[in-house]
Formats: structure tokens, sequence, C-alpha cells
């Protein structure tokens, strides 16, 4: 009687027990079934344990030191060069003084600098809790993080006068910083080098190339002491770098920016990079077309015209400038560092002056002032477009500690023979060879003073030196605002410039706002309590 | 009260652990019965032994070890043979097949009684024939419509023509006529001999019954806000993706196409506007399980229902706080097998294409943009007058139209569907496939994708029901080798491309465009992006029915979806110098990238509902659990150089140039929930909802989430005081409260940072190289998080469902207030934190707004139909709260959004723009904007009067959330013809058309026929500023914000349905050709160029307009 009832009350019973085992086996007290943990990356609660934790938290903040997106068009918002088109840096309105405080480059530097400071604190704040590693290594990593922090600090200051000081990983609650005054900021930066120059070592093994060096803190010791006009520091600063012993001038300009010569004694510090697999998009941004570059940042003639003759003397009172042949009889880093019509780069040769030249005046990517960079185009190009270089960016070398010890010397009023040598390593520097700078040829402050500002112009273009020092010097509003010009046209008589120099931009430059940058406006935005720099 | 409930599951306190120790008895209690019932089982078998045994002793043998009462009339037995018998074990009911084989008798066996009785008499009464015709609405008829004698196995079906012919008893009875989407009808036969019967759709199986979240309802008895869908409004349309068919049918919903791209062209669903900052895609069920929309095709839609208010999605707790979609597919029936097939061929054509200028205007502007802005001309008179030579150099003098030389494409899709579906009383399958083929605009630009869907439904007994549904699809989308995206590069370099670039020398050489690749080469000579999905859902459901009206459901759904994608990338790096033939280095290389993502969802459900009836008291239980996991896992490899350009695969490549990487994510829901509808009488409607969600996306300790909500109904028409009311069919007043929970910050399911949005991480992916070689970095990019738990979505609704004049006229309005608290958003922080922001919980959000729809159906005579309907939805959007951190944001394009109390999220901010400057005593007499502002810029309102124009003058400009969003549909029929149409707009939306009007700012660009009309000192009245180098007019300003208001003509449809006594002739039982098109006209007061439905800039894919034909076979 009762047997099917139960028959069928045991199908019922299985459905509830499979319903109730599944609802059970939900919940099922598995203690932590919805404690999901990343798979591919540690959690910051239980990082810092090990020195390779440590290590490898160091290398992230080098990663910001090339910056290979926008680094080499610094040089577009001084006198030297222009920049044509506003990707995918805006920096032309930078150059050309219609910038606003939404101008990208303003948030791009601040931003990576910021970063880079983000990360370093990081590693400061935590690295106490690594154990198990030698106190040489710890003091290693402090002294690499602290280094990378100081130079993004002197960027920034350079940059944009008083920034906020950010010294550890802030909590919310300090979020809303305010502006510390440049000075403060500069104290910080050297009393820092000072404190960890001995933490890093003079020089490292093959395998760990590319890392900041005692050299590196005592060079941008001297660069900040001298940008802040601190002469006697700057070249006592200087002089150690020199003391040191581990860096000389090389034999060979072009190689040190070209991609051959990445471990030189005479590169200091450098954003390193590496073929296919960590490249930058020099080539493309630097190149013309016949290197399948975009013209992106080219020289202008004001710059083209700072390169002495042979002879030691500018062109406007050299004998042996030829106005006709103005690329003759000059100072060989013109050739090396700028293509005229008829270089050779990479066995291409480049003259906007033959007739349909891909690279001439107007032509799809063509440079609009008839002159392209050689410097900085690597010698091997391979890659997609952004992504083809795998040259180094030279931030630091011993070209700029001896100018800059010849220049702090010069301004303290302390010329002696120190100061001609140091001038004179950089001018003499095999292939280039200029002749020497003597007491002779210039014993007062004033003349090498302009020695020193022409020397240093015409060593360092498309390096980041050029926009501190227009500005240090207070000659931006003389030398930025008005007419820029590029190549002579002297050979084609179909365009309306012809015989006259070709005209590129119209500058203006506000001597109230433009010696800073505006504070990015979405920083403003966020933080009320940031003011912005004057006139922006 | 809420946060008392916020504990962690597994240590439970009070109230849940009450719940747990139930659920543990429970369990023990049903192994104890178990045990039992096993044992019983066997005495259901029959031992039995006996040579010539009478079926006498047979029965008594059962009674006895079955303890069945065996009941036979006497004498039932005379005429069997005694048989030998020997039965071993064997069940009870083969035993008896076995006895009463090749006897006259047949039994009934119930829970206690076995009866014996004699088989009914086979068609033995059969006295009279009936015949007739059986037609459909159209007067048509109907072939293959079944007729069956009420009561009886007696049926027949109808023939090509509609007619049939079948046996009745003498005794007279009733016929049941029944075809497939038509309501079934019984006519007596009174004696008759002819029987003619015109059947009528089923529109009640559709309309009036909707699928609501665990179930259906009938529509009369809805308390929530629910859109509902039929099938054959969404595959009707000439589309690839379920998404797009969504459009413009459901108030409430707002559907965006942005790009016309095969495989890409997928519709952005958004219920309610924009709830949230984050996600706010709504949750898709396809029969109860969550998948992607788009992974269903069209043709196997049964119907779709829209739940938009909490009260009827919040069952589904999580994720529903964006609304649900619930798209429920076709099934088989228990009847003739039916077979179709339909197809449609189509062809697309861009909705808007750029008008740009030729060589000769581009140069003039060129030159007049530089020498406004300080700089000597760039092009020389003679090279501009080059151009009125046709007989010119090409190669020095060229003048191309990109965007003409990229469109290469011809647009044709295809699309082919057959489904079967049969079955009987126990078993029934629908199978159908779909393959669906379009080319691009662009060569090599394609996407096609295999459907295949298997549904079956078993009634393993008649308590126990199992369904198996199976569905895979394949899907292929192709694109040209292209630079950072490949559709994007076309379209990117065909828009800023001037005409002055070469695409093809005149000796047949290729030229580089823009220092780089050249699209046109790419699409014919490049190597292939491929992105191939595969995807399988299996979705198993037992039902048991434990007593009449408590069934017990499981169900287990996998879904396992691999993406294979290929990119190769072939070097053509020999490019030349055409003048000079020296090599051009753009150092690409021979690469391939091959990427695996493989992804798992599995869900498994628990559910039990309990319907019971007190008199007029309804009661509708429903309790259930529910566990998701999803896992993810991506694996990539590339190597480069590869030595012969035409291999794609990993090996081909050098070795030493291969870099690989990988990564996986998982995600874990655990829920519970359950529901209570209460109705009296059909009168007064009441449900309650509760659900408990359980996330692994929050941190322990708050993880756990409680979603309750409510809902009331009225249906006044039922109330006696409404019975003298003639003309009114449908009077309901509805109202709901609810709160959802939404733990999924991102649209994209697969990123770490939507999985473990808590956790900050060091990631080791990073590198950077000491001493020549990588060296691994391990970077904290994430801002450490403190804490997090669930964004909850309250909303309110009130409702009111009328349906008046014999229900042809309906309509239904809603009103809503949808408040979202503790949003899940990476609120921007300061820079000089140094850290990207995490998620927070940061702030509130609210939504209000109404929704009305109408629908009117009528007829003139009795061919012609016709439906009229309209909806029309409106959403306020507002922040109400940001913690004190409103900002504004500037992006690359220089537009300013902002995040403000107080304002819709995103909105644009900017200068008040007052005109252009005519001179330069105007632009001296106005508060200084820039040192370089001159005659021809805009004129930038000074708000604050402090005589300098700088970021403090910017004001709130507009919000591009659309308010008033609508659509109207209309439907015809006369005799064969069918027509239907669907327009779409809205009323109200701002669009900043900065990116895409404005002019190019150096030579790598290209200026638009309208940037002719910018301003000169002769062309003062001009629509456009001066042209410049700089951007001191392309900064936000309300100039470039316009009104994106738009009407679109969405679809429109003209089919013929040929007479089935013709196409019986063919074999075939119904037939309908049909052409339509879509995205046929727009109005819009936008510049022609902007697609007002995907104000993209030019650069994207465009929208598309597709004409196509089809037809519709049954056979």
């Amino acid at each position: 009687m009762q047997i099917f009832k139960i028959r069928e009350m045991k199908r019922i019973q299985h459905i509830i027990t499979a319903a109730a085992f599944i609802a059970i086996s939900f919940s099922a007290c598995k203690k932590d079934a919805l404690d999901k943990q990343p798979t591919d990356a540690s959690s910051g609660a239980t990082y810092w344990k090990t020195e390779t934790n440590a290590v490898q938290a160091v290398n992230n903040v080098y990663r910001y030191l090339g910056d290979f997106w926008d680094r080499v068009f610094l040089s577009g918002a001084t006198d030297d060069s222009f920049a044509w088109s506003n990707w995918p840096s805006d920096i032309i309105y930078v150059g050309n003084g219609t910038a606003n405080s939404s101008t990208g480059v303003f948030g791009h530097y601040w931003n990576n600098f910021y970063t880079m400071i983000g990360a370093a604190n990081n590693v400061l704040d935590n690295i106490d809790k690594v154990s198990g590693m030698s106190d040489e290594m710890k003091k290693r990593l402090i002294g690499e993080s602290r280094f990378l922090r100081a130079y993004a600090y002197q960027q920034l200051i350079g940059m944009y006068g008083d920034v906020p000081l950010v010294t550890h990983v802030q909590p919310v609650t300090e979020f809303m910083v305010t502006r510390t005054p440049r000075a403060q900021v500069a104290d910080f930066i050297v009393k820092e080098l000072d404190t960890i120059a001995n933490y890093l070592p003079v020089s490292y093994g093959t395998a760990d190339a590319g890392r900041a060096t005692r050299g590196a803190a005592l060079s941008l010791k001297a660069r900040t002491y001298l940008y802040e006009g601190d002469w006697a520091n700057a070249a006592t600063a200087a002089q150690a770098v020199i003391t040191l012993g581990q860096y000389t001038i090389d034999g060979d300009y072009l190689s040190l920016f070209n991609g051959t010569n990445k471990n030189s004694s005479e590169i200091i510090l450098s954003g390193r990079y590496l073929a296919n697999t960590y490249a930058n998009g020099t080539a493309t941004w630097v190149g013309g077309p016949s290197v399948g570059g975009w013209s992106e940042i080219t020289p202008v003639q004001s710059l083209v015209d700072e390169y002495e003759c042979t002879d030691g003397n500018t062109i406007a009172t050299s004998p042996l400038y030829n106005a006709s042949k103005p690329f003759d009889n000059r100072d060989p880093r013109l050739k090396l560092t700028i293509v005229v019509p008829g270089s050779v780069v990479n066995g291409i040769t480049i003259d906007v002056t033959a007739p349909n030249s891909i690279d001439g005046l107007g032509k799809n990517n063509g440079s609009f002032t008839g002159y392209y960079y050689k410097k900085y185009i690597p010698t091997v190009i391979s890659g997609s477009y952004d992504n083809n270089s795998s040259n180094d960016i030279v931030l630091l070398r011993y070209a700029e500690v001896l100018l800059n010890y010849a220049e702090a010397k010069v301004e303290s009023g302390a010329i002696d023979q120190s100061v001609y040598d140091a001038i004179n390593k950089v001018r003499q520097r095999p292939g280039v060879n200029m002749p020497p700078v003597t007491a002779a040829t210039a014993a007062t402050q004033t003349a090498l003073r302009a020695i020193i500002r022409r020397e240093r112009r015409v060593e360092f273009p498309l390096e980041d030196n050029r926009l501190f020092d227009i500005r240090r010097w207070k000659i931006a509003e003389t030398v930025m605002p008005g007419n820029v010009y590029g190549i002579l046209n002297n050979y084609n008589t179909d365009r309306a410039d012809y015989g006259a120099h070709v005209l590129v931009e119209k500058r203006s430059f506000s001597t109230t706002r433009d010696y800073l940058w505006a504070i990015p406006q979405n920083e403003l935005d966020l933080n009320k309590n940031l003011t912005q720099n004057p006139g922006w | 009260m809420y946060k008392k409930f916020i504990v962690n599951y597994c240590r439970p306190s009070g109230y849940i652990k009450k719940f747990l120790l139930v659920m543990k008895l429970t369990t023990v209690l049903i192994f104890a019965v178990l045990l039992q019932v096993s044992a019983a089982g066997f005495a259901q078998r029959i031992n039995f032994s006996q040579k010539n045994a009478s079926l006498k002793q047979v029965f008594k043998e059962i009674n006895k070890q079955t303890g069945y009462n065996v009941f036979w009339s006497p004498g039932l037995f005379k005429n069997a043979k005694a048989k030998n018998l020997n039965f071993v074990n064997t069940p009870l009911n083969e035993v008896l097949d076995i006895c009463l084989k090749d006897t006259q008798l047949t039994y009934l066996l119930d829970e206690k009684n076995l009866i014996i009785k004699e088989k009914p008499p086979v068609a033995a009464s059969q006295q009279s024939v009936v015949k007739g015709k059986i037609t459909d609405e159209n007067g048509l008829g109907i072939p293959g419509a079944g007729v069956i004698v009420k009561g009886t196995t007696t049926g027949t079906s109808s023939d090509a023509n509609g007619n049939y012919s079948i046996g009745v008893p003498a005794s007279g009875g009733t016929l049941v006529f029944t075809f497939i989407g038509y309501a079934a009808q019984e006519i007596a036969i009174n004696n008759r001999k002819q029987i003619d019967v015109g059947l009528k759709p089923d529109v009640k199986a559709l309309s009036e019954v909707v699928v609501v979240a665990y179930g259906t309802q009938k529509k009369a008895n809805l308390t929530g806000a629910i859109s509902s869908i039929k099938g054959d409004e969404l595959s009707s349309k000439a589309v690839g993706q379920v998404s797009s068919a969504l459009q413009g049918v459901a108030s409430g919903v707002t559907v965006t196409q942005s790009n016309g791209q095969p495989g890409s062209d997928m519709g952005t669903i958004r219920i309610r506007g924009i709830g949230t900052l984050n996600n706010n895609n709504p949750l898709v069920l396809v029969d109860g399980v969550q998948t992607d929309a788009n992974n269903v095709d069209a043709n196997d839609i049964a119907s779709m229902s829209v739940l938009k208010d909490a009260a009827a999605s919040s069952i589904y707790g999580v994720r529903a706080a964006n609304g649900v979609v619930l798209i429920t597919t076709k099934r088989g029936a228990a009847d003739k097998t039916s077979i179709s097939y339909s197809n449609y061929f189509g062809w697309q054509n861009p909705t808007r294409l750029s008008e740009y200028v030729g060589a000769q205007k581009f140069m003039t502007l060129a030159n007049l943009m530089y020498t406004n802005s300080g700089a000597g001309a760039v092009y020389s008179e003679s090279q501009i007058a080059q151009y009125d030579n046709p007989n010119r150099d090409l190669n020095l003098y060229p003048d191309n139209y990109w965007l003409d030389k990229v469109l290469t494409g011809n647009g044709f899709q295809q699309q082919h569907s057959v489904a079967v579906a049969g079955g009987n009383e126990k078993n029934q399958y629908r199978f159908s496939t779909n393959y669906f083929d379009q080319s691009g605009l662009v060569k090599n630009m394609d996407y096609d994708r295999l459907t295949v869907r298997l549904n079956t439904d078993s009634k393993i007994s008649s308590k126990l029901d199992f369904s198996a549904d199976i569905s895979a699809n394949i899907s292929d989308q192709k694109e040209p080798q292209g630079v950072a995206g490949s559709a994007w590069y076309q379209f990117s370099q065909a828009a800023i491309a001037n005409p002055l670039s070469v695409d093809k020398y005149t000796d047949g050489t290729w030229a580089t465009l823009r220092g780089g690749q050249n699209p046109v080469r790419l699409q014919e000579e490049g190597g292939l992006y491929n992105y191939k999905k595969n995807l399988f859902i299996g979705n198993f459901k037992l039902t048991y029915k434990v007593i009449d009206g408590l069934t017990i459901s499981a169900i287990a759904s996998d879904n396992y979806q691999s993406t294979n994608n290929s990119i190769h990338n072939k070097a053509l790096n020999d490019y030349v110098n055409y003048f000079t033939k020296a090599p051009i280095p753009l150092g690409t290389t021979n690469n391939i990238t091959k990427e695996r993502i493989d992804y798992w969802m599995q869900n498994y459900q628990a559910l039990v509902n309990y319907k019971k009836d007190f008199g007029k008291h309804h009661f509708n239980l429903l309790g259930g659990a529910s566990r998701l996991s999803e896992s993810y896992d991506y694996l990539s490899a590339y190597r480069n150089n590869i030595s012969d350009s035409d291999l794609d695969e990993i090996n081909s490549g050098s070795a030493s140039t291969s870099t690989n990487s990988g990564y996986s994510t998982e995600y874990l829901l655990l829920s519970y929930f359950g529901r209570l509808n209460y109705s009296y009488d059909d009168k007064y409607l009441f449900e309650a909802n509760i659900r408990r969600d359980g996330s692994s996306r929050f941190p322990k300790g708050s993880n756990w989430g409680w979603f309750p909500s409510f809902s009331a109904g009225w249906n006044v028409a039922k109330e006696d005081f409404m019975k003298n009311v003639t003309g009114i069919q449908e009077l309901k007043i509805r109202g709901s409260w609810g709160k959802l929970g939404n733990d999924n910050p991102l649209a994209n399911g697969s990123s770490a940072t939507l999985n473990y949005p808590y956790q900050s991480t060091f990631s080791y992916n990073n590198n950077y190289p000491f001493g020549g070689a990588l060296n691994t970095a391990a970077s904290q990019s994430m801002y450490t998080n403190g804490g997090l738990g669930w964004e909850t979505t309250t909303m309110s609704d009130i409702g009111l469902d009328v349906s008046i004049l014999n229900n042809k006229l309906k309509f239904t309005f809603d009103y809503y207030n949808k408040k979202t608290d503790q949003i899940l958003y990476k609120l921007d922080i300061p820079a000089t934190v140094g850290f990207e922001p995490s998620y927070q919980n940061a702030g509130s959000m609210e939504n209000k707004g109404f929704e009305f729809s109408v629908n009117y159906s009528g007829s003139i005579g009795d061919d012609f139909k016709y439906n009229i309907g309209g909806n029309i939805s409106d959403v306020k959007n507002k922040i109400t709260d940001l913690k004190g951190t409103d900002y504004l944001s500037t992006d690359a394009n220089m537009i300013v959004t902002g995040y403000m109390t107080g304002v819709p999220i995103g909105a644009y901010y900017g200068y008040q723009t007052e005109g252009i400057f005519q001179s330069a005593a105007q632009v001296s007499s106005h508060a200084v904007q820039t040192e370089n502002t001159a005659a021809g810029d805009l004129i930038y309102k000074d708000q604050n009067g402090d005589g300098v124009i700088n970021a403090s003058d910017r004001v709130y400009l507009g919000s591009n959330i659309p308010r008033y969003t609508y659509g109207f549909t209309l439907g015809a029929s006369y005799k064969g013809f069918d027509f239907s149409a669907l327009l779409q707009g809205v009323a109200k939306v701002d669009i900043n058309v900065l990116p895409i009007e404005k002019a190019p700012l150096s030579t790598d660009g290209n200026f638009k026929s309208l940037q002719e009309d910018s301003w000169t000192p002769t062309n003062t009245g001009a629509a456009y500023p001066r042209l410049i180098t700089s951007n001191l007019n392309y900064l936000s300003s309300s100039f470039w914000v316009k009104s994106g208001a738009y009407l679109r003509v969405k679809n429109v449809q003209v089919g013929y349905t040929i007479k089935p006594s013709v196409v019986s002739k063919i074999g075939l039982s119904k037939l309908r050709i049909y052409a339509s098109g879509q995205n046929l006209f727009t109005f819009s007061s936008l510049s022609s160029d902007i697609d007002p439905e995907s104000p993209n800039d030019n650069r994207y894919y465009p929208q598309v307009k597709t004409l196509t034909v089809g037809l519709n076979a049954n056979f």
C-alpha cells in the first residue's frame, strides 16, 4: 500500500537533499570562500620581506627617469627648437606663448615626477620592514631612492618654482598639500644628496650599469647649487665630481646619443632603454621623413647661428664665416647636432634644398625650419612608429659638470686656470677640437660668462639644460619672443620667402608669467590648497 | 537595523546561526528518511515462478508482495490463457506487461490500487466524417494545424491549403483546433459535416503573461515596472547584435550604438539612465543565466523582459541596480515537427561621412592659418596654381581624398537561420542554427558568426521535468593590420591625412603616410588581425513537483568562452623616397602576437517555489540560493623578426625576441534570496523580496549585504464599484520601493582592479633595463585603499497601467526616483600623492524620471489592421554627494567635465562665449584672454568680472546625458502585406563637438568643407573663428556645445506573405518575403558629418545604414 508513496518520496528526498547540499556548500563555512586574492601580484600588506622585494621596488623608481614620450620635447620650450605639431606633446604652445593652465605638458611632467617621488617614498617608508639585507645594500637602495626623488624635485622646481614637498606616502588627511618655497625644496635636495652621496657606490658592476652613483649625486648637487645661484657651493660640488676621477670627456660626441656608447665614461646618469622590449620613440619624434620620422622637434636658425667658426669666433666676427656657405668652417658640433643640406644620417643623404626632396619645406612631416636634428637619431631604427629607438636619454654628463664648475667659478669671481681647463676639456673634445679659451682670449668675467653660455647652448641641444639656463640667466624674455626663423631660402624661387629666412612662428613671452610653468589646472581643481603661479 | 546584518556569514550570530542549524538538521533528517526508502524500494519488484499460471494467481501474488489492492470484474479473465512465468526481482510494470500481452486487457495503477480492465475499443465507433478549412487572421489557410476530437486520441492535421478531414464518433463531441502561436479553439460538432474555423493569434500567450525574475506572472498582476518585448520585434531587425535590436522598443531603455564595425557594433544598454559613476550595464539573463545579450541569436528569442524598478529586479540583488534584461529563448512544443528557415541579405553604407576640402583649398586654408598665426606661408602660390592643371605630375601635386581611399569594403551582409522544433508529450526539442556574415566598409574588416542552440524539455515522470539547453557560437572578427588599433588606424589616418599625401605613386610604389604605414597598403598587403571567440553555454534544470503547488528546482549553468586573438604585423618596410629611390627606414618588423583568453562562469542555483490558494487569497513563495563563480585567464605571446612575412605563428619568429605575459582573476558571489507574492482576488497585489549577497570583491567584514524590496498593486478595474464603468478594461496602480547592491565597478569583466578593487598590490609586470638587460620592477601603482563596501541603489517607483476601448488602447506610466549611494569609483586624487586613485565608496547620485508608453491597435474593415505605439522616458541625473571633493577635469581634447554636486555627472564646463571678436579695439576693451588674442577669436565671458579670462571663469555648459528618449512604432497589415516602422530619438542632449568640428592646428590634419567658413577680415559673419595654429579657440566653451537632439528612422520593414495555396505547391506552409532598412533617415541640427547617436570624432568607424531583403519560410 505505502510502497508507491515511499518510492515517490525517495525522489523528493533526493532533490531536497541535493538542494540542501548545494545551499550548504555555498556557504559551507569554508571560511574564506569569498576571500579572493590577486594571482599575479603581491599584496601590498605583505610585500616588504626580502631584499629582492626592496631591489625590485627601487628598480621601479627608475622607470620614470627617461620619460620616453616627452623628454626630448623640452627643447621646444626654448629658443633652440620648434615643435610644429601638438602631438604627442603640445609643447608648441609653451614655446610660442599660447599655453594655458590646461596645456598637456604641464600636467605630464608634474604627474611623471610626482609618480616617481611616490614610488621612491614608498620604498623609503617601507624598506625597514625588509629583513636579512646587508647594511651596505640597504644603504645603497635608500641612496638610490633618495637620489631619484631629489632628481625629480630638481626638475620640478626648475619648471614650476615652488612645489609641494612630499617626502612620505601621504595618508588621506594629508592629500591637500601646499606649495613649499623653491629655496626650501632646493635646500632639501642638496641635504639629501649630501647624506646619500656616501650610501651610493662610485660605480657598479656591468649588470647594474645605469643605477645612481655617488658621482650622480654629487653632479646633481652641483647643478642644484648652480641653478639656485649658490656659486661657491656649486663649484665645490662640481670639483668633488672632478676629483672623483670617474669621468672623462668622450672622444665621440654623437655616440653619447645614438645608442652606440651607452656606458661611456662621460655619462653620469641616463634614462635607459633596450631594443624591442623597453624602447622609446626618439627616431620618430626627432627624425625627418627620409628616416621615417615626423620632425616633431627641429632646430631653428638661432641655434645654428650660435655655433662658432673653427677659429673660435662667432659668425658675426669670424673671417671664416661665409654667408653663402654658412655651414662651412663651423664648430664641428654643428654638423654633429644638426642636419644641414647634404648631411648624411645613417647612410641617408638629407638635402632639403634639392628639388622635390621629401624632407623639403612644405612637405608632409617635413621640417618647417629646414633643419633637422642629427643628435639623438639612433643608428638602429627598428620597431613600430613610437617604439623604434633604444638609445638612452642622457640626463647628467661630465661635460655639464665641467661647465657647471666653470660657470660657478666665473660667477663667484674666482677665475683661475681651472676654469679655462674645464671649458677647454669640453671644447677640445676629440672630434670637436675647437680652439682653447685662454686668459688671452677671454680674461674678464663678462667675456667668460658669454663663452660659457654659448658653450652650454651648443653642447647641450635637445638635453634639458637650455630650458633651465634661459630661465636662471633671465634671458628668456629676450631670446624667446618674436619671430622664429629657419633656413635661408635661397633655393626655392616659388616661395614667397625666397631670399630670406623661412619664418616659422611668432612667439610671445610674458616676463611676469612665463618664467614659471602653470601648475596643472586639473591639480588646482582637485586641491584647493594649491595656488597658481602668477599670470596663469 | 540594516547594519546589524552585515556580519561575516561564517561567524553566524543569532538569526543566521539558527537558519544554518535548521538547514543542517534538515539534511540529517533527510538522510534518515532516505535509508528507509532504499530498503522499501525493493518491495515493488516481484518474485514469482510458475508454469501454466493463471492471471488470477499472478494478481493474488502481486497483492501479497506489494500490498496493492487489485480489482477486476468477474469473468474478465475467461479468455486469458495460462502462461509459463518466471519473474526474478522483476519490476511490477514489466510483470503486468508480460502477463497482459496478447490479451484484450489493460491496467490502471494508482497509489494503492491496481485495476485490471478491458482495453477500450479502437476507433470502432467512427461513424461520420467532418471536413473543413482552418484559416488564419488573414483568411489564409493554415497548413499543418492540429485537429483533435476532444477527450480522445483521434486527430489529424490540415493539408497545405488548410483543409482537414476527420472521423468523429456518432455520439458527436467537440473538435479542438490548434496551431502554434494561435489560440486553441474548441467547437462542438453538433452533427455538422462541415466546420470551418478561423484561428486568432494567441496574443494572450505573448502579452498577458510576462517573464519575471524566476518565473512568469500575469501581466495584470505585476507590481513592478517591467517592459516586455516579443521576440519577433527583435528578430525582424537586420542587425548583427541583439543589443542593437533593443533600441527604441521599450520605455526607459536607452540603447546607443557608437560603432558600425562588424563585430563591434553592439549597442550600449542603459536602463533608467546612468545610475552610477562606474559600470552602468544592466544584468542580462538568458533563460535565467547571466551572460552577454549579444551571445544569443535574435531569432531564438521568444520574449524579452526589462525589469526597471527595484521591486522587479531586486531578487537579483547584485548588479541588478542598473536594471535587468531577461531573455527567454524559444522552446519546442508537443506538436508536429516544424521547420523554419529565414534569411536576409543586406548592404551597409556609412550614415554620415565627413566632407573634406581638396588639395588646393587645403593649401590656401593652411597658408591662412599660418599667416594668421604670424608665420610665413607654407605653400607657394605656384604650387597652388599647379592644381589648375589637370595634367600635372600627380607624384608632385597629389590630391587625395583619403576617406574614399580607405572605404574599400563592399559592406555586404547576410544571415541564414534554420530552426527545427517538435516533440511529443514527454520530450520536446528545438534546434536552431544561425549563420551571420558581415563585411565591413573596409576591405578585410569582416565578421562572421555561427550560432547553434538546442533546447530540450523532458518529462521524466509526471512530477519531474528536466530541461537541457546547450548553445554555442563561434565568431571570427577580422581587421587588416593597423598601428594601435586597426579600425581606428584606417579611419583616423583617413580623417587626418591631408590631400597632399600620396597613397601610391604613378609607378605603383607605395608612399608612407604621415611618416608611417600606409593604411591602404595595410588593407591590401598587411597582416591580418583576427579575433576568434568561441562560446559554450550549457544550462540544465531539474524541476520537481513535490505536491500540488510546491516545486523544487536545481539549475546548473556553465559558460565557457575562449578568445583567440592573432595579431600579425608584416614589416612592409620597403618604402623608398620616390625621387631619390633611397629606402625610408620605417623600422617595422614582421611580428606576431597570440592571445588566449579563457573565461569560465559557473552558476548553481536551487529554488523552492510554493503556490497556494485559500479562496481568493493567493500566495506564492520563492526561496533560493545561488553560487556564481567566474574566472578569467589571459595568456599572450609575442615574437618578432619572422623570416617569412606570410607566416604568423609564434614558432616562425625569432626565439630571442619572444616575450609573453599572463594573468588570471577570480570572482565569487554567494546569494540567498526569497520572495513572497500575495494577491487577493487579483485586486490587491503585494510582493516582498529579500536578498543577501556575499561578494569576493569586498574585504572581509563588508562583503555581505542585505537587499530588500516591497511592492504593491491595486487593480482598480476589478473592484465592484467599477463594474458599471464601461470602457475600462484595466486600471492598476502600482508602487514599489527597494534596495539593490552593486559590486561591479567596471564594464569589462577581466581586469585585476575590477576583481580586487580594494587591494593595492605590487605588480611585477614592469621592467627597467640595467646593464643592457631587463630587470624586474615591482610597482604599486594604486593608492592603498582602507576599505570598501557595497554600492547601494535605492529605488522608488509609482506606476499606472490603463487599458481602455476593449483593450485597444493601453498605456503605462511610471515615475521613479533612483538614488545610488556609496558609489564605487576611483575619485581623482591629486597627482602629488604619487599614486593612482583606488576605488572608494565615493558618493551619491540621483536619477529621477518618468516613463510613459502608449499603444493602440485597431482595424478598418476586416482586412486592414494597424497598431501604433509610442514611448518616452526622461531621466534627470544629479550628483548629490562627492565627499566634498567636487572637481573639474580637463581632458586631452581640452574638454572640461565636472564632477560637481548638484549637476549631472560628467557635465560640460567651460567658458561662455559671446561671439567672435571683430576688431583689435574690441579685443583690448574686453577682459584679457591671452596676449595672442586678436580679431577673429572667440569672446569668452568674464564671469567674475576680474578683467582676466582664466580657469575661474568656467561655468556649466550642458550635459551629455540624454533627456526625453523616445520611440515610435507603427505596424499595419492588409491581406498578405505587412508594414512596420520604428522611429527613435532624443529630445534633449548636449554634445561637445569640439573634437569633431575644430580645425587642424598644423598641416598634419585636414580641413573640412565647413571650416572654409572661418573668420577673416572679409568674412566677419563667419560660422567659425579664425584659423590659427594655437588652440585659443579650441578651449572648452559654449561655442562647441550643441544640441544633440535627433530623430532617427531606425527601422522600416515591408513584407508580403504569399498565399499558402501558392507556396504549398513547393512544399511550404508559409512564405514571407520582406525588405527592410536600418538607420534610414536622421533628423538633427548637427552638422552633416556628425552622427547624433554616436557623436564621436570622425576617426572612429562610422555608424552604418543597412538595406536588406529577406524571407521567412515554414515547412
